[in-house]
């Protein structure tokens, strides 16, 4: 953990949106699971279950790669950091409503954004000389 | 150059591309055509730059990282001379100046150490690698800075208009942005 910045961003990412999902899932006890009016956490983010469940097996997702091995963290932040990236870019040329999530001016865009931008600069630019089966 | 000025200027190239790619959706079709494809080439750029950990055809990105500034100083330039509106052109204010701000910065950095170099300064033996934790810190702070410029840049384009509120997924209709282009402010 010490020597991978990969395993480290992993690791902290992970467990922020395992906690967000936890917590969203207290204020959206009385929700539907795609309703549209959803639950305030921390009194700014606005949240549904369906949300919560995104958060929580993306948050997993990264926890797991992260305390597993350098290899494993650098897969995991490259690939969602890219997804999310990719998913926001035709989100601009079809303007749906489902998948249009990057450009709005409120708290939580911009805090998905900035994950998917660290995400994608650490595992694409950090670990280069990493092994599968290091544990670095 | 350092991995964390690298990292940045893959970054404010991703920041760019995302802006000219949501202004390009819903421009008026030649500066939709210049637009998104000066996004995909910013993006594919940031990308390379991030993975090869190089700055990758200096001298190009020089002058090329500006034609989209000059683009949009042209359009604005001509537009008012002849009497066109901002908003009849196409193209958003603040947005293209965020943008411009990203391209301005990324020509600006390329250029001094394309300078440095052809000066002959020392390079090091071994360059820093990625890690440690300036190279983390550098890494988020940047991550959280140009997200910090291009979210609310996005909101301002016409698709960024068309974005649901987070937490309100799962609704499933299709708005499309208005064929004519722009002027349904």
């Amino acid at each position: 953990m010490h020597t991978s910045p990969n395993r480290l961003i992993a690791t902290v990412f992970g467990a922020v949106y395992v906690l967000v999902g936890l917590l969203g899932f207290a204020v959206t006890g009385s929700v539907s699971f795609i309703a549209t009016q959803g639950g305030l956490l921390l009194g700014i983010f606005e949240v549904n279950p369906l949300h919560n469940v995104a958060h929580l097996l993306i948050g997993a997702a990264l926890l797991i790669a992260g305390v597993s091995n350098a290899m494993a963290a650098k897969v995991a932040n490259s690939t969602i950091g890219a997804v999310y990236l990719l998913l926001g870019i035709v989100g601009f040329f079809i303007a749906s409503t489902s998948l249009n999530i990057l450009a709005l001016n409120s708290a939580d865009h911009f805090l998905h954004l900035a994950s998917a931008i660290v995400l994608l600069g650490v595992g694409l630019t950090a670990d280069k000389s990493v092994r599968s089966h290091a544990t670095a | 150059m350092s991995p964390v000025i690298r990292t940045w200027l893959g970054f404010a190239a991703l920041g760019s591309a995302l802006i000219h790619l949501a202004v390009g959706a819903t421009a008026p079709i030649p500066l939709s055509v210049l637009l998104v494809g000066f996004g995909v080439a910013e993006l594919g750029w940031g990308i390379a730059t991030l993975v090869t950990g190089r700055v990758l055809a200096a001298k190009i990105v020089v002058g090329g990282a500006l034609i989209p500034v000059l683009i949009w100083g042209a359009t604005a330039a001509l537009g008012s001379g002849l009497g066109v509106t901002n908003a009849e052109i196409g193209l958003p204010l603040y947005p293209m100046a965020m943008a411009s701000l990203f391209d301005i910065f990324l020509a600006a950095t390329v250029a001094v150490a394309l300078r440095r170099a052809s000066n002959g300064s020392p390079t090091p033996v071994r360059a820093a690698s990625p890690a440690g934790w300036r190279f983390v810190i550098g890494l988020v702070v940047g991550g959280f800075l140009f997200s910090a410029i291009t979210t609310p840049a996005l909101a301002a384009t016409e698709v960024g208009s068309h974005a649901v509120p987070h937490g309100t997924h799962g609704v499933a209709e299709l708005i499309l942005p208005d064929p004519t282009g722009h002027g349904s402010h």
